[in-house]
């Protein structure tokens, strides 16, 4: 198994109000190509922090962030834009779609900061809508569409540039359980189909464990536990 | 990013604001259109006046002086009559210039300000002396009744503008009337130096001196330019008038010295030849000036009074930069979270920096646009009364006072885009050095 991601003594460390907080205290992980790593751990465990770290929207106070040979901890904030357009995708909680855009235009803007051709970009993104279920939705605004259907558009966002990497910040917390697992159907699509690697922050433990190829626990911003998920391929 | 994504980006930003964006750019429309309207005004009373010397008949004229004058505006301001080398201008001059190679005649300019009188109607004008050969085919062209003297004795040749001074709107029926010269009692140009004798009128004393001759010809006042405000009469009579009135463009000699002339005026054979002929007068050692000269200095003026517009237009300006400021920071403190987003899907810093600057000049350019719009509106509105106004005061009806040039209007559009810019360039770089975490936390 070729090793996509190895996070080594991470550390991130904030300054809340004059008080510090080591929201990550020390964590290593290794994670192979087409693993489906669920990070689970109560609120403030520090789990958001981690993924934030790996995609490169935060600075680590210390420790590695190896991407390839790349350190992401060390590249330029030029570099990291180029890192999360180009190898990651995120699914937030709250979907961040930009509300003045359509379904199409949302999916598109990820192609729009790549340069891409204006019919290549349409192309894709109704392509991608329309594989997910939403072909008739793509002049619809995010007000106009239901968390589902929004989580779906974040999603196709998200693979757009066709990154290897997708990081999910508990992309089902703000949905009722049906549409809940038909995003988590999703995921597993992506991950068993088309080869991508995903880390999912979740607080659902059984999910977990039912979906993913391996479970890092967090606690205080360590790791409690690393262990296989239920339907493992390694 | 492409820069056609960055605008169209920028304006879907700024349609979902519509009423702030609007409000902004308004500042901008005040602010571009007081520019162009007050310069469109400097530029348009510019060529109006300008318009006045650029006639025919003076561009083969060149105005000989006793001594060399620089009518640049500076000089003007602080020359002093004093300093001067003054030579005297008599018949003798006249015919060393008249042999000056591409001088087609010379004769001396004898004029002078008198009241004139036609019945019982009382006016003011120039006395204007006319040799034979100083009577052109330009000036004959500009006859509307009547015709030139055929021999030097009494007669007058007069304007237009001055026969509506004096109630008369058919030239032909002035024909034949006496026109009696007298003392001047008229306005006093500035500078000018009066005779050392008291005046006639001023003493109160003595008695009134006057002089009558025959109107025979009336010329369009309007095909002289600034000239045209004259009465032309042969260089008999105006000696005998420069006796009654003061002398006009007396501010170089001494009228008083008997033979002595205060300017002679040269016609130059190829009016393409001027500026060559005027330099061999020059080398003579005598002044001259072509009514180049004063397109030039009043150009120089017009820059000045231009720019002052435009400063005065420019507070506008000021206060719609502070305008877009505020509304982009505003914008960028509603967006953070955005900002936040668009970073988390591989916008550059550069990205997010062109899409503010590219919202904050679009304000601007918008602005300036309706700005212009509306500076043209209005110019043709206030046209609009100041030709009726000049019309019913005996002035041309074809004025142009608010004159919107190509430069004018390329220009201010592309200054207000480069204050809106410049306006853009500090919220655009708080908005780009956010980090992606800190934003996507911003509520």
């Amino acid at each position: 198994m070729v090793s996509i991601l190895s996070v080594v003594n991470l550390h991130k460390r904030f300054l809340l109000g004059g008080v510090v907080v080591d929201a990550l205290n020390g964590v290593s992980l290794q994670a192979d190509e087409g693993a489906f790593v669920g990070i689970v751990g109560r609120s403030g465990s520090g789990k958001s922090t981690f993924l934030n770290l790996i995609g490169g929207l935060d600075k680590p106070t210390g420790g590695s962030i190896m991407v390839g040979d790349k350190d992401l901890a060390l590249m330029s904030s030029e570099e990291k834009a180029e890192f999360r357009r180009r190898k990651v995708g995120f699914v937030f909680q709250s979907f961040n779609l930009i509300p003045s855009l359509t379904a199409i235009e949302n999916v598109m803007l990820p192609l729009v900061f790549g340069g891409a051709p204006r019919g290549e970009r349409k192309r894709r993104a109704e392509e991608l809508l329309s594989s997910i279920g939403l072909a008739g939705r793509l002049g619809h605004r995010p007000g106009e569409l239901s968390g589902g259907e929004q989580q779906r558009v974040a999603i196709c966002r998200a693979l757009a540039p066709d990154p290897p990497i997708i990081l999910a910040d508990e992309p089902t917390g703000n949905l009722d359980t049906r549409t809940a697992g038909d995003i988590m159907a999703i995921f597993r699509e992506m991950n068993a189909k088309s080869g991508k690697t995903i880390f999912m922050v979740t607080h659902d433990m059984r999910t977990a464990r039912e979906t993913c190829t391996k479970v890092v626990e967090l606690c205080d911003g360590r790791v409690v536990e690393t262990g296989e998920g239920g339907c493992g391929k390694s | 990013m492409r820069l056609s994504d960055t605008i169209a980006f920028a304006l879907t930003n700024l349609s979902r604001q519509k009423l702030r964006s609007g409000l902004t750019a308004f500042g901008v429309v005040i602010g571009a259109g007081a520019i162009v309207l007050l310069i469109s005004l400097g530029i348009g009373l510019e060529r109006a006046i300008l318009k006045q010397f650029e006639v025919n008949e003076l561009l083969n004229m060149v105005t000989v002086l006793p001594a060399k004058v620089s009518f640049s505006l500076s000089s003007i301001l602080s020359q002093s009559v004093g300093e001067l080398n003054l030579k005297t201008l008599d018949d003798g001059v006249v015919e060393k210039l008249r042999a000056v190679d591409g001088v087609k005649t010379a004769y001396p300019d004898i004029a002078s300000w008198a009241d004139c009188r036609i019945d019982d109607q009382k006016s003011y004008s120039i006395v204007w002396g006319l040799p034979p050969e100083g009577i052109s085919e330009g000036l004959l062209s500009y006859i509307v009744a009547g015709g030139f003297w055929k021999e030097e004795s009494d007669f007058a040749v007069v304007p237009t503008n001055l026969l509506k001074r004096f109630k008369i709107d058919d030239p032909a029926s002035a024909l034949g009337k006496t026109l009696i010269f007298s003392n001047f009692t008229g306005f006093r140009p500035p500078g000018m130096r009066l005779r050392a004798r008291p005046q006639d009128g001023e003493s109160g004393g003595e008695p009134q001196k006057t002089h009558s001759c025959t109107i025979v010809g009336v010329f369009d006042s309007k095909q002289l330019g600034a000239f045209g405000d004259r009465i032309l009469v042969p260089a008999t009579l105006a000696k005998v008038v420069r006796t009654i009135g003061i002398p006009a463009m007396a501010g170089l000699s001494d009228p008083d010295v008997e033979g002595s002339y205060g300017s002679i005026t040269v016609r130059v054979a190829d009016p393409s030849q001027v500026d060559t002929v005027r330099k061999r007068i020059e080398d003579l050692g005598y002044g001259t000036f072509t009514s180049n000269d004063i397109a030039g200095t009043i150009g120089t003026i017009f820059l000045i009074i231009q720019a002052v517009l435009g400063c005065i237009g420019g507070v506008g300006m000021i206060v719609a930069f502070f305008g877009i400021v505020n509304t982009m920071v505003m914008a960028i403190l509603e967006r953070t979270r955005e900002i936040g987003v668009l970073k988390s899907v591989g916008a550059r810093d550069f990205d997010i920096w062109g899409i503010f600057v590219a919202e904050a000049g679009m304000i601007a350019f918008v602005g300036s646009i309706i700005g212009l719009g509306c500076a043209w509106g209005i110019g043709e509105l206030l046209e609009i009364a100041a030709r009726a106004y000049i019309v019913s005061h005996g002035g041309p009806a074809d004025t142009n006072l608010f004159a919107i040039t190509w430069h004018l209007a390329l220009g201010v559009v592309g200054f207000s885009v480069i204050v809106g810019v410049l306006a853009g360039l500090y919220p655009a770089a708080r908005a780009a050095r956010l980090e992606p975490v800190t934003a996507l936390r911003h509520d």
